[in-house]
């Protein structure tokens, strides 16, 4: 890890070095976009990152009192600090490293590719999640809630190294990827069979309904996915959630590992003027890990409802099928109040392998509430209370609830 | 820290409580907000003399049940808000490119194209310049890229020219005055000599070339219009005709060419489901032949002005153009073209 957060200080102090040096070019031009971007028409160059800081007031009790011991507490949390760099070196050849700073002082990378960009399509080399489902390829920065619910979260989707081809129109979008682990993963040669994990995955989406003026916008979006997962010889991640609201700590529910397995997806959006809703169905079909054992299952749903009570639409893009930056219409540092939403969701988490081992398998609901507040397009507050409730299917022992208030502030550029 | 029964239900009450207050201050806001219509119109500085007069007198006309606020940020920069969605109406110069097609279509913005006067651009020289005319050619070895720190004084230009220093005025780089003027006399939207005085305020222009003997400086036909004792505009020649000077006679006859262009107005085709903003663009169109003289722009035939306000009524989206910049089009030809939402190849 060590090695990881040297070798990101390198790359970024080199290409902003070459970012430094481009103001000798005669038509460099900067724009400024929460931070500077040097553009000479084909060279482009932007310094990027995030800042997410939490406090977390949480209680859980468990049914059975004799089981496990309730517990509460308030902690705080940096549950998102990356920096990193994106650009393109002519109009064909793009590029975004980006580094994730964790507690502990470790680091990771999160994005790291080669893209080429070619007349409808583009093809990414390297760590990349282009290719998840909604919530999980929308940005963390944009997401509705704090936390992303159960089933996005289980599914195990997100930053894995491989290739992508994208390709999209104005309102539809369709990337295949075949992805091994992610480039994080120490690798070795010390055993018979060390092969990565390897996935085939694709996501389509498509908005039928498509219009955007001042006084709002009308979106309706559809879209579906599916992925392959072989283990090779490594072991694959296993579903399990947090209770809603909580980005750190125990999972109660959780499946058992698979050898392979297969993940469908369905995912539905609505936004109508200030007003919009969200929702998808994630499915795991998976073979267990374990000679003999049975198969297993996960699935889950969330659906989401939020209203912009100072006036603004969602915003999303079609070419890429996901939400977008929350933009205020009258944000702080223009006199207004900037843009405030309301929004709750219920959810489910479901583990179906009621087999040996069976003591975390069950099912989990949520109920969050949120209100939000973005006074900059750049700048966002998320005050969230979840209450979930699990219920395992060997027996009620650890059965429970938790109640989290959590508090967030973040901000990007 | 382990919070009691009591204190969790009076962190959820709190909560519920913010987010209630917040409701109903949002309620209240959005309720206050909903008493005037605002449509919101930005682009370019050259549409802009026609766009504020049409917004000024249906506002007036409308006891201030309608607001209309007009910006000028010139054509490229109008087209950013428009394809975001923050404005009802963009303004503009030129056909929407290629570019801001892909934008507009990328986020859900649908457009009616309406061709709304024709504008010459005028060239002007300070009066006591000696220099009457020029033709394309000239033009394009003052301006184009290659004469950047090169040519800079009248001589070099012809050498019937006055010995006397070149400076130069010119649109800003986000104006379509800039993307028109640099295709038509460069052969190339946007490439341009870059070491000359730039602005999208066209009275700076005035200014600028008013005191200055050496000055050369290019700009909408209206700003040179009001401004004849301070500029005085070159006649221009093309293709070896004769030098034809800015006027509504000339643009009319379809003489003065290459500079002369039709403008537009783009308006939101799903803002067209909203009443004031239909009534605001068929007041425009309707009172068009008298708010485009004022403006001192030159107005399209009748037929024309009645192929836009049918476009509103039928939200007919699409552009003409399919994202070029066509120089010296006519105004019969451009409106019997289709209309498409996809750039052409």
């Amino acid at each position: 890890m060590r090695n990881n957060f040297i070798l990101g200080g390198a790359l970024i102090a080199a290409v902003a070095a070459v970012g430094a040096s481009a103001p000798a070019h005669a038509e460099l031009k900067t724009s400024f976009k929460a931070a500077p971007e040097f553009s000479d028409g084909d060279f482009k160059f932007k310094i990027r990152g995030r800042v997410m800081m939490d406090v977390a007031s949480y209680d859980y009790q468990f049914d059975d009192a004799g089981s496990a011991t309730d517990r509460s507490g308030t902690q705080t949390n940096l549950r998102r600090a990356r920096l990193g760099v994106e650009g393109q070196y002519a109009k064909q050849w793009k590029y975004k490293a980006e580094v994730s700073f964790l507690p502990g002082n470790t680091t990771e990378w999160e994005s790291l590719f080669l893209e080429y960009v070619g007349k409808n399509y583009s093809i990414l080399i390297g760590n990349h999640k282009e290719t998840s489902p909604l919530e999980e390829a929308t940005s963390s920065r944009y997401i509705t809630f704090m936390e992303r619910s159960a089933i996005t979260n289980a599914t195990d989707y997100g930053y894995k190294a491989g290739i992508a081809l994208i390709t999209g129109g104005p309102n539809w979008f369709f990337g295949a990827t075949v992805q091994g682990d992610s480039i994080n993963n120490t690798e070795a040669t010390n055993a018979a069979q060390n092969s990565d994990q390897v996935s085939f995955q694709a996501r389509g989406s498509w908005a039928p309904i498509m219009n955007l003026s001042p006084d709002g916008a009308s979106i309706l979006h559809l879209g579906a996915s599916i992925r392959h997962r072989e283990n090779g010889g490594e072991t694959l991640a296993v579903a399990r959630a947090r209770p809603a609201g909580m980005g750190f700590g125990d999972r109660f529910i959780s499946q058992a590992a698979n050898r392979s397995d297969v993940t469908y997806g369905l995912e539905g959006l609505w936004i109508q003027g200030p007003f919009s809703v969200q929702g998808e169905y994630l499915m795991i079909d998976g073979k267990a890990a374990a000679a003999g054992a049975a198969a297993t299952e996960a699935s889950g749903f969330y659906f989401d409802g939020i209203w912009n009570f100072t006036g603004e639409s969602r915003t999303y893009k079609g070419s890429t099928g996901l939400l977008n930056r929350p933009v205020p219409r009258n944000p702080v540092s223009m006199g207004g109040a900037g843009l405030w939403q309301v929004g709750g969701r219920i959810e489910q988490f479901k583990v179906e392998d009621a087999v040996a081992n069976g003591a975390s398998r069950g099912d989990q609901e949520a109920y969050t509430l949120g209100l939000h507040w973005f006074p900059e397009a750049y700048i966002g507050f998320k005050l969230n209370y979840a209450h979930t409730e699990w219920d395992r299917t060997v027996g009620t022992a650890n059965d429970g609830q938790a109640d989290v208030i959590s508090v967030r502030t973040q901000f990007d550029w | 820290m382990k919070l009691s029964k009591m204190a969790r239900v009076a962190l959820g009450a709190a909560s519920a409580l913010a987010i209630a207050t917040a409701a109903v201050v949002g309620v209240a806001q959005a309720q206050a907000a909903r008493g005037v219509f605002t449509i919101v119109v930005d682009g370019s500085s050259t549409v802009f003399p026609i766009m504020e007069a049409a917004g000024s007198a249906y506002q007036a006309q409308q006891g201030g049940k309608v607001r209309v606020t007009v910006a000028e940020s010139g054509t490229g920069g109008g087209f950013r808000k428009f394809c975001r969605g923050e404005t009802h109406v963009s303004n503009a110069s030129r056909p929407i490119s290629a570019k801001e097609m892909t934008s507009c279509a990328e986020s859900g913005v649908r457009y009616v194209e309406i061709p709304i006067a024709f504008d010459a651009l005028s060239v002007v020289v300070n009066p006591s310049n000696p220099v009457q005319s020029i033709t394309v050619d000239e033009l394009k070895k003052i301006w184009e890229p290659a004469a950047q720190g090169r040519i800079n004084n009248w001589k070099q230009v012809n050498s019937s020219f006055p010995d006397m220093p070149l400076t130069l005025f010119g649109a800003g780089t986000a104006s379509g005055t800039f993307d028109y003027f640099t295709e038509a006399v460069n052969g190339k939207s946007k490439a341009s000599r870059t070491d000359y005085t730039p602005s999208e305020d066209d009275n700076i222009l005035v200014q600028g070339v008013a005191g200055d003997k050496g000055a050369m400086g290019y700009f909408g036909m209206s700003y040179y219009l009001e401004n004849t004792s301070r500029v005085r505009a070159l006649g221009v020649s093309n293709q070896g005709k004769a030098p034809v000077l800015p006027s509504v006679q000339a643009v009319e006859a379809g003489t003065y060419v290459p500079l002369a262009r039709p403008i537009f107005v783009y308006v939101n085709a799903a803002a067209l489901s909203k009443k004031p903003v239909v009534d605001f663009i068929n007041y425009s169109l309707s009172n068009a032949n008298t708010l485009v003289r004022r403006a001192k722009y030159v107005p399209l035939p009748a037929s024309a002005y009645q192929t836009g306000l049918q476009r509103i009524a039928q939200k007919k989206a699409g552009t003409a153009f399919g994202g070029k910049n066509d120089v010296g089009a006519t105004i019969s030809e451009v409106l019997a073209r289709p209309l498409v939402l996809a750039p052409v190849e």
